[in-house]
């Protein structure tokens, strides 16, 4: 379970809070976060990873009989966070990539070598194991990415627009391994895009203005189904539906 | 995992060049590596290559830091180590050959020198260039991780050089020198002297601030982050600043008497710790004192390595650690003859070369060697052309054998009384 309590933030001198004593709990997993462009979606997710600081309030994290904390360090160890714009590093290879992610995030060395290559299997990129990463597409390198995330197991991850800008086929591809992922790992998923909500997530939450506007189950999102309606244009209505609340309250 | 390759990581071949840069400017500035035969003489010295090497760090730690912490900063990858682990663990070859440069320079030094143990107190040196490398590595990344690589780089290299070559050049950047301590290496000349605690402590003061500043910057919440650093530093260089504010140039002082180590009583002999640990040194001292004593002239009551020495009956003994019998000999008669001189009174060229012909005269009645002794102390009675036979020796100082050289050495006493009364 992801707690919010009392969070505000503010980015720079900027009069207006984007989140002010912002009070939420991510409790049902896979979770998709929905939300317009400047909704607040990327500033949440980082803000959870600990990119960001809160100016005041809390993050915890508890799952199971765990308690909450909000430790900066255990956030770290714990949570991991895919950039909406990955990129590759000219020193690195793909598996030098991910054990290098493993390293920063506590594992020793040698364990993160060893832990890179199975990951990096997971994600389909073991042919690319040895290429260097800024020579793999668009599609692997959000894979690497993921892979980056996964390497140290984390207790929950966070998915800032995964599939964005990615060719149907790749995030086709995409889609399929992160509900892969989503069945063991507590996966948040910010996205804008509302195709294939109901194959990948089971739960939705639709953010405005750094508000929640709606949280509940997927088939409770989308709404009683309408026989005209493609899964697209039914999960399209039902988004307007949930900012349209959020605009008359 | 494998070091990352050298275009993106140019530490480990930096490392090298660091290396060798230290060695060959060691060789530059100490020609056969000599310096005064003290450890933090020797400690000092083996630095000079910071001189130019810091700078070099600098550029590297710029290069290999900025841009993987750029991208790392970029992907979100939020790491749990600290700010100080993600610098050493890029920039650690830097540091090896640092840390490998300074060892040869030092090991260097100490072949040609091979001064005697002096004390701990001499390790507090190594602790100032520690801290002076770790200044130079933390800028560096500091300066890599905020500027796109093309532009820090030249600017960590420049500025670094800037930073060491304006104060050592500009007497009127006295503190930036002593703060820096990049003056350090080039300031001992004498074994009487010792490096000013507050020049040591002084750059261990900016590189503590530069450690913790880098520390700060990565724990700290947003508010405080930005501020606390910054502050630290500012304390840091005011810190260096308050601890070099008045030093002397080059920042030395007189070694205190408590280091000295006496024995014996019949002289007294209290010598630097390094001079003491050649047994030979005090043996000499007492067999001088010996024979003056059988010629008949007073036997000193404190033969002394302390400057300013100048109480009834003590031998102020002027060594190097590097020196000869003959040149022992030689300071320890200058040292006797300074308990008769008037040195304060106006004296005529023929009475400071009568002053000379003694001084000379007694040194080989103590048994220097007549054949040496004129490159043991210069003076003009001496013709360097006839220098090198043992009777022009005699000539020059009108002795018929060595022990004549007591008794000029009396007529001297009693023509100097004359002096001394006027």
């Amino acid at each position: 379970m992801l707690t919010y309590t009392n969070v505000s933030y503010r980015r720079g001198l900027s009069r207006r809070p984007i989140f002010d004593d912002f009070s939420f709990q991510f409790a049902a997993f896979p979770c998709a976060l929905l939300g317009p462009n400047g909704a607040g979606k990327s500033t949440l997710l980082q803000l959870t990873a600990t990119a960001l600081r809160p100016s005041t309030g809390q993050i915890g994290l508890a799952l199971g009989k765990q308690r909450s904390t909000a430790s900066r360090s255990d956030l770290r160890r714990r949570i991991a966070l895919v950039s909406q714009t990955p990129s590759g590093f000219r020193g690195l290879t793909v598996r030098e990539a991910v054990a290098y992610a493993g390293w920063l995030k506590g594992l020793s060395r040698a364990e993160a070598w060893e832990r890179s290559i199975s990951t990096i299997d997971r994600m389909n990129l073991s042919a690319l194991a040895d290429v260097s990463s800024i020579r793999i597409s668009g599609g692997e390198l959000r894979r690497l990415a993921i892979a980056q995330a996964l390497v140290i197991n984390p207790e929950v991850l966070l998915l800032d627009e995964a599939t964005t800008g990615l060719d149907p086929s790749e995030r086709r591809n995409l889609l399929e391994i992160i509900a892969d992922i989503a069945d063991t790992v507590p996966t948040l998923a910010a996205t804008h895009e509302v195709d294939d909500l109901q194959s990948v997530f089971a739960h939705v939450a639709v953010l405005l203005d750094g508000r929640i506007l709606f949280d509940g189950p997927t088939g409770d999102f989308l709404g009683a189904s309408d026989g005209n309606l493609s899964p697209r244009e039914r999960a399209e209505h039902a988004y307007a539906r949930a900012l349209n609340s959020g605009a008359i309250a | 995992m494998r070091v990352r390759p050298l275009l993106t990581n140019p530490a480990p071949w930096a490392g090298v060049l660091v290396t060798l840069v230290m060695i060959y400017d060691l060789s530059i500035n100490f020609p056969g590596y000599r310096t005064p035969a003290t450890w933090q003489a020797a400690l000092a010295a083996g630095g000079v290559g910071f001189q130019v090497a810091a700078p070099l760090i600098c550029a590297a730690a710029a290069w290999s830091v900025g841009p993987i912490e750029r991208w790392r900063i970029r992907n979100l990858l939020m790491p749990v180590r600290s700010p100080l682990t993600l610098v050493f663990a890029s920039t650690w070859p830097l540091l090896a050959g640092a840390a490998l440069g300074y060892g040869i320079s030092v090991a260097l030094i100490y072949g040609a020198t091979k001064p005697n143990w002096g004390g701990p107190e001499q390790l507090l040196v190594l602790l100032t260039f520690a801290a002076m490398v770790f200044l130079a590595l933390l800028t560096g990344a500091f300066v890599g991780s905020h500027l796109p690589t093309a532009i820090a780089v030249p600017v960590a290299l420049i500025g670094g050089y800037a930073a060491v070559a304006v104060p050592l050049v500009n007497d009127s950047a006295g503190i930036a020198r002593g703060v820096l301590g990049f003056g350090l290496p080039v300031s001992l000349y004498s074994i009487n002297d010792q490096i000013l605690l507050g020049a040591l402590l002084a750059p261990v003061a900016l590189g503590l601030a530069a450690l913790l500043a880098t520390y700060l910057g990565g724990a700290l919440t947003t508010k405080v982050r930005a501020v606390l650093p910054a502050l630290v530093l500012v304390v840091g260089i005011l810190a260096g600043g308050f601890l070099v504010a008045g030093a002397s140039v080059p920042p030395t002082e007189s070694r205190p008497a408590a280091q000295l180590e006496c024995h014996g009583a019949s002289p007294r002999i209290c010598l630097w710790p390094e001079l003491g640990a050649d047994k030979s040194i005090g043996a000499l001292a007492t067999t001088l004192s010996g024979r003056l004593a059988a010629s008949g002239l007073a036997k000193p009551t404190l033969v002394t390595s302390r400057p300013g020495a100048t109480a009834p009956g003590t031998v102020r003994w002027d060594l190097s650690g590097t020196d000869d019998q003959t040149s022992r000999t030689m300071q320890f008669a200058w040292g006797y003859q300074d308990m008769f001189a008037c040195r304060q009174k106006p004296q005529t060229q023929r009475q400071l070369n009568d002053e000379d012909r003694a001084v000379f005269a007694l040194a080989v009645a103590l048994g220097a060697d007549p054949a040496k002794i004129a490159s043991a102390g210069s003076s003009p009675i001496f013709d360097t052309s006839t220098l090198s036979t043992v009777s022009s020796v005699y000539r020059i100082l009108n002795l018929k054998d060595a022990r004549d050289g007591f008794h000029e050495f009396v007529a001297w006493t009693k023509a100097n009384r004359s002096i001394c009364s006027n």
